[in-house]
């Protein structure tokens, strides 16, 4: 393995007076750090001895059934990204929805979603029906029957477990102007995210971004139909405020909910791109605001502080 | 796997059995090699702090992965390569952290403290304290990479081949270093006394 120390065995005096100088060299390791060393040594071996040994039977059996849980959950995983998205027939339900999405978490009216079908907006958000959720299919009537608030966190609910929604929103809704209805579906589906996607964790809800943005910029409703419509952009923070905002007004006529969830909107709030965690486009709608025939409506792009385990956008 | 491997009092056994939870074993380990790691390590950093550090995570490194020890090679070709990257490792975030303008000096204080502790007392400056000292002093006065290649073999009695795989450079490259070490300690030596 090894070549002899170069040069020249018992001649090699260099050697010999580097060490002879080196041994009366009284430098040496602080005593702390021997103790340290010799501590994190007892706590290695103590390690040792408490693991299993490897002909362990019991051992064994842990390792089989690790194996199958983590199997079990590949197959879990794998079933949920079977679904894919799939032009629908007019007349025909236009989304699916995932049985666990969330359930009433939303206060009632807050948004319209008893609205025409989606095929009627142009949406093609399809999801690949599996036996099991055919019982559950949200059909158009079925929406309506459960009440705005339930239909909305349906689509929610696939808006967190589609991991393309922005895509989907790009390619299937035009520029152009918005609708009431359009937008309750575009909101619904347009949440998107520049970072790991995944179960949506309860304080990071979308109805916790309505909640506060309906309290606080209440007076910024506008009449569906008008010429322009205000977009509030907010930065949440952990606690579930609004650390900062933004408020502008712009053409009716040209909501492209792609184009808006963007991180360069948050960017220029003054944050930086690791600040920026999962981005989400909403409509919120006051139904025959005060004092108008219309429905009013508020534009709200939102996104959430970034965690760890999401990357940069 | 080594023959040596075998023999229980051997590094590599003395590793084995530390594995299987054997504590003393470490402690034979650790005081047979305590002092050659940790002279290679100061007279690399030149400072009994960073030193300290540096010792500390080489032989916690040591310890953590006593599990996974493999014997196929040398268990004192394998602790200098985990002290070389640390040492590496500090030089470079010393790199970035030092101002460009700043000259340096990688004699360490030790040379110092020897050459006073040599002159303290006419009664102390016997020739050897003085070549020890001069010793001392001119490998503290390599460049850096040949300082490294001669404190291997010096310290770890690494054979060349060891040292260029602990310190990741070719054969040739560890051997020319280490002539080149070798050729200016004599030189500085054959000046100074």
């Amino acid at each position: 393995m090894s070549t002899p120390p170069m040069d020249e065995g018992p001649s090699d005096e260099l050697v010999e007076a580097y060490r002879r100088a080196s041994i009366d060299d009284p430098s040496q390791p602080s005593r702390h750090v021997r103790e340290a060393i010799l501590a994190q040594a007892q706590q290695s071996a103590r390690a040792a001895n408490a693991a299993p040994a490897a002909n362990d039977a019991q051992w064994a059996w842990r390792a089989v059934a690790g194996i199958a849980v983590v199997g079990l959950v590949g197959l879990l995983v794998a079933q949920s990204f079977r679904s894919v998205p799939q032009p629908v027939a007019p007349g025909t339900a236009a989304i699916a929805p995932v049985t666990q999405a969330p359930v009433g978490t939303v206060p009632g009216g807050e948004l319209r979603s008893a609205e025409p079908s989606s095929t009627a907006l142009g949406l093609k958000v399809g999801v690949k029906r599996e036996p099991v959720a055919q019982g559950l299919v949200a059909e158009p009537e079925q929406n309506r029957a459960m009440g705005p608030g339930i239909a909305d966190d349906y689509l929610s609910g696939i808006a967190a477990v589609e991991p393309r929604a922005p895509d989907l929103v790009a390619a299937s809704v035009p520029a152009g102007r918005i609708s009431g209805s359009e937008t309750g579906r575009l909101s619904a589906v347009a949440e998107s995210s520049s970072a790991l996607r995944g179960v949506v964790p309860p304080e990071r809800a979308r109805s916790t971004v309505r909640r506060v943005v309906r309290a606080r910029y209440a007076d910024l409703f506008k009449p569906t139909g008008s010429d322009t419509v205000n977009l509030v952009t907010v930065y949440m923070n952990d606690h579930g405020d609004i650390d900062r905002a933004r408020v502008q007004e712009i053409s009716g006529s040209a909501v492209d909910a792609a184009a808006l969830t963007v991180p360069d909107r948050f960017v220029a709030l003054g944050l930086k791109r690791d600040e920026i965690g999962s981005i989400g486009f909403d409509r919120l709608v006051e139904p025959h605001g005060a004092g108008h025939q219309a429905d009013a409506i508020l534009l709200v792009l939102y996104a959430w502080p970034r965690r760890p385990i999401e990357p940069v956008p | 796997m080594l023959r040596m491997a075998e023999s229980v009092d051997s590094d590599e056994g003395l590793m084995l059995r530390f594995a299987a939870g054997d504590v003393r074993a470490f402690e034979t380990l650790y005081r047979r090699h305590e002092m050659k790691v940790w002279r290679y390590i100061y007279r690399s950093v030149s400072d009994q702090g960073a030193a300290d550090d540096l010792m500390q995570d080489v032989w916690f490194a040591v310890s953590q992965a006593a599990r996974r020890y493999q014997p196929s090679a040398r268990f004192t070709t394998w602790v200098f390569t985990l002290a070389h990257h640390r040492i590496v490792d500090r030089h470079r975030r010393a790199r970035v952290l030092q101002s460009l303008d700043v000259a340096t000096d990688d004699r360490g204080p030790w040379v110092e403290r020897l050459a006073a502790e040599a002159n303290a007392n006419p009664q102390t400056q016997t020739e050897s304290a003085q070549t020890g000292v001069a010793v001392l002093a001119a490998v503290s006065a390599l460049p850096r990479e040949q300082r490294d290649t001669f404190l291997l073999q010096a310290e770890g009695d690494l054979s060349v081949e060891e040292i260029a795989t602990a310190t990741g450079v070719s054969f040739e490259t560890a051997k020319s270093r280490l002539r080149y070490a070798r050729n200016r300690l004599k030189q500085v030596l054959q000046e100074q006394l």
